[in-house]
């Protein structure tokens, strides 16, 4: 029911137009998961206008400025205060429209138009101009900034007419239409931009629901109904708090005494606690899946018998239940299963002890061999699905020697290739694999993300499935891509992990989409 | 005095460069810089080169250095890599609810420990007097940040006294909302101060002068708060000032549990992103209160006990 309703504000006119827009069609493809699973009550009776939403997070946030943003708290807080030409699904398996009303691309795929919706304004009254857009996105596709990458065929964004922008590309892009629903295609005020100066970061002007009212860096983030919203009756809420609580169990006890109405980051072994305490969870699948990363430098890794053979030697399901609380699933796929693309029928790699050790046997290292494992230290769940990783190994010779590093040190240690296995994690931050696979399974421009594996053909296909416009044959590209995944690994792929978030019985309709965005249009609080 | 205080001011330039000079090649030495920490697996070596390049971290740390004492001497201690905002003003901010926290956990501590110290030292040996003291060594052993969350948990869930979270505003507000803070960080330092308390209570009760005193016929309570207590209370200060720093990593665990935005929670989430210029400011400010709070201490016992002169004390 929450589903209903909050489909109900991004049907607007819409005309799905092109080739673009079947991205979305193709998904039926796609398996069931992936869309957010919910224990909420359905969000009875009608919506209540007015309150304050209080939301505690795990972490600050840094800037409002997209170009610059790095972490999840800011972005997440951006997709309140901006909005995109559009926008990912409520189910996440389709991009739908946002302040763009319709869109085309040119049968050679070099150029793409889109229709802005009319009449759209700021949180300061002024009105959304195509030179605000095109300002927005000249910045988000500079290949200087982070994100550039996201958009690298594009060469420029013109305004054709006051109501309709083009992206002028190098080569067909069809990751394009998810890239523009990220945060980092956000649009906001070219002249507040100007006004501010280098100071941008801390002022932002933007269409989306909310607006900035104060920012203490490291206490709260207040944010105030937009009362130009385009979106009509929306926002509920009269003010959105984001308060700092970086402990757990802090957050948890926030929640239950009544001082937070949204929690965010629960550890999954407090979930079975709040739940029973009347409280909601939501729990978010589809953007991030676990990982052991591999080295393939260091041998026998280079043996891809050796890599599967530690692929099925690992008990997903056991981990997904006993580590993750039920809350994870197995991973079928290298792509969280959220996705665009995603496709589990393509003979994932499962538990299979047997197979592990006929595989072993066909390796360089029939008896075993010790496997240096690198962990954050910390990240318990990650150690512990190791723990049952390294017993099952064992049954075949393999013995783990795990080393625990803080976050960053470990992270270095990875980015300069001077580790041998490493268990960490890949979030998304488009639906679309090709931001992945772009940099996981093409040797340029980061080594494979520094698993040295290199596979001209799975390379050749993932530049080949960027370009192809037709969702059909694209479809078809990324399922063969999977299926030779699958005989290779240079990742072993764990479970799909959730984003958990917990909320008060009072909270109705909050459902997070699987790229963070809150949707916090859509709640309100009541009874 | 004032020329003692002039001679102790000298002293901590020295030692602020000291710190400023170990800080800045700690933070350093880690393994993992901003540029990593900022962009995780997305770091591609052109992408640090840019952010290295943009805070000078690309220089030899010698130059490094000199830039980061050259501001220093104008007053700019860095821009913060992740905020992108002077520090400054972001760590000072910061200052006030962690040196109010300090001050009342302190006091608490002594709240705690005076009293049952007192108890103990004239029961000694008696029931009271051991069930103190196993109190005392039990409370030493609990940690913290599980004291601090047990705390929340009855006084601000299941019994709805004090607040979970937040720092109230305006004097009474303050005192309140700091008050589970404070007992956490205090009952952390308590048991310490009680243990020295009661020995040197024991040792004063025993002195010829309190024998005269009581057979002199002084009302017990006189006996006790002006020959016992007075003279006993020095070096449970000592104590408290030798375990300032303790105090302080308490203080920053509390911080942590109940959401207090104070320099200590800054400086940890600093610490694990890297951000270097307020890790810097940070380390350099609580060297500073460290410092001010045993030349305080020093001023007190001046105060406290006459026979103490600074002046002439060698420095």
């Amino acid at each position: 029911m929450i589903q209903s309703q909050h489909s109900r504000c991004r049907r607007a006119p819409v005309i799905l137009a092109s080739l673009f827009v079947v991205v979305a069609m193709v998904l039926a493809a796609c398996s069931s998961s992936g869309s957010p699973s919910t224990s909420s009550a359905p969000a009875a009776g009608t919506p209540v206008h007015g309150g304050t939403l209080v939301f505690a997070r795990h972490a600050d946030i840094f800037t409002f400025d997209p170009y610059n943003t790095q972490d999840d708290e800011s972005i997440f807080t951006e997709m309140q205060i901006y909005d995109r030409l559009v926008a990912l699904s409520p189910d996440g398996k389709s991009v739908v429209p946002e302040l763009a009303t319709s869109w085309s691309a040119a049968p050679n795929g070099l150029t793409a138009d889109f229709h802005l919706r009319p009449g759209v304004k700021f949180s300061d009254g002024t009105p959304l101009t195509v030179s605000d857009v095109v300002f927005s996105l000249t910045r988000a596709i500079n290949q200087q900034g982070s994100w550039g990458f996201l958009f690298s065929p594009v060469k420029r964004v013109v305004a054709l007419n006051s109501s309709t922008v083009q992206f002028q590309m190098s080569t067909a892009f069809a990751p394009l239409l998810a890239a523009l629903a990220t945060f980092a295609a956000s649009i906001y005020s070219e002249s507040n931009f100007k006004k501010w100066g280098s100071k941008e970061g801390n002022h932002p002007l933007g269409t989306g629901p909310f607006a900035l009212q104060s920012w203490a860096p490291g206490t709260s983030v207040v944010l105030v109904r937009n009362k130009y919203y385009w979106q009509p009756g929306k926002p509920y809420l009269n003010k959105v708090e984001f308060t700092n609580v970086s402990n757990d169990n802090s957050r948890v006890l926030q929640l239950e005494s009544g001082t937070a109405d949204i929690i965010d980051n629960t550890a999954p072994n407090q979930i079975a606690q709040v739940k029973a305490r009347g409280d909601q969870t939501e729990s978010v699948l589809g953007s991030a899946v676990g990982w052991v990363t591999l080295n393939e430098h260091i041998p026998p890794l280079n043996q891809a018998n050796v890599r599967l053979a530690l692929a099925y030697a690992l008990d997903r399901a056991t981990i997904a239940k006993t580590v993750y609380f039920g809350l994870a699933e197995p991973a079928l796929s290298v792509i969280p299963n959220g996705t665009f693309y995603y496709n589990p029928n393509t003979d994932p790699i499962t538990f299979n002890m047997a197979k592990a050790k006929a595989l072993l046997a066909k390796s360089t290292v029939p008896h075993g061999f010790t496997l240096n494992v690198m962990i954050a230290s910390g990240d318990t769940a990650s150690l512990d699905q190791t723990e049952i990783w390294a017993a099952d190994l064992a049954k075949i010779g393999i013995k783990l020697n795990v080393t625990s590093l803080e976050q960053t040190t470990a992270q270095q240690r990875y980015n300069t290739a001077q580790y041998t296995a490493w268990v960490s994690e890949w979030t998304n931050d488009t639906p679309d694999p090709d931001e992945m696979m772009g940099v996981g399974l093409v040797y340029l421009p980061q080594d494979a993300l520094h698993t040295y594996f290199n596979d001209p053909q799975i390379a050749a296909l993932v530049t080949q499935a960027r370009q192809e416009l037709n969702t059909t044959q694209r479809a078809a590209l990324y399922t063969q891509i999977q299926t030779l995944y699958n005989t290779q690994d240079p990742y072993i792929y764990t479970v799909d992990i959730p984003r958990l978030y917990a909320s008060a019985p009072t909270v109705h309709g909050f459902m997070p989409n699987s790229q963070g965005d809150y949707e916090l249009q859509n709640v309100w609080i009541g009874g | 005095m004032a020329r003692y205080i002039g001679r102790r001011l000298i002293q901590l330039i020295p030692i602020l460069f000291g710190v400023s000079l170990i800080t800045f090649l700690l933070v350093r030495l880690i393994p993992g810089d901003p540029a990593i920490s900022m962009l995780g697996s997305r770091a591609t070596p052109d992408l640090v080169a840019r952010i290295h390049r943009q805070f000078g971290l690309n220089l030899p740390i010698w130059e490094q250095y000199l830039h980061y004492m050259n501001g220093v001497f104008h007053a700019n201690f860095g821009i913060s890599i992740f905020y992108e905002q002077a520090v400054w003003p972001l760590v000072v901010s910061r200052v006030p609810l962690t040196l109010e926290l300090l001050a009342y956990s302190a006091v608490m501590a002594l709240a705690i420990a005076i009293p049952l110290a007192s108890l103990a030292a004239v029961r000694r040996g008696g029931v009271v007097d051991h069930g103190i003291r196993l109190s005392a060594t039990t409370a030493l052993g609990i940690p913290s940040f599980w004291l601090g969350i047990l705390l929340i948990l009855l006084l601000g869930v299941r019994v709805r006294i004090f607040p979970v979270a937040g720092e109230g505003s305006g004097v009474i507000g303050r005192i309140y909302y700091l008050t589970l803070p404070a007992l956490t960080a205090g009952l952390a330092i308590a048991p310490i101060l009680l243990r020295t308390l009661r020995s040197s209570l024991i040792e004063v009760l025993r002195a010829e002068y309190v024998s005269t005193a009581r057979a002199v016929g002084l009302p017990r309570r006189t006996v006790f708060r002006s020959y016992i207590l007075r003279n006993s209370i020095m070096p449970c200060l000592t104590v408290l000032n030798v375990n300032i720093g303790w105090l302080i990593g308490t203080v920053i665990v509390v911080e942590d549990i109940f959401a207090l935005p104070g320099l200590g929670s800054l400086l940890v989430s600093s610490i694990s992103t890297r951000d270097y210029s307020i890790i810097q400011l940070a380390t350099l400010l609580f060297a500073l209160l460290v410092i001010a709070t045993n030349l305080g201490t020093d001023i007190l016992y001046g105060v406290i006990d006459p026979r103490i002169s600074l002046a002439r004390r060698p420095a």
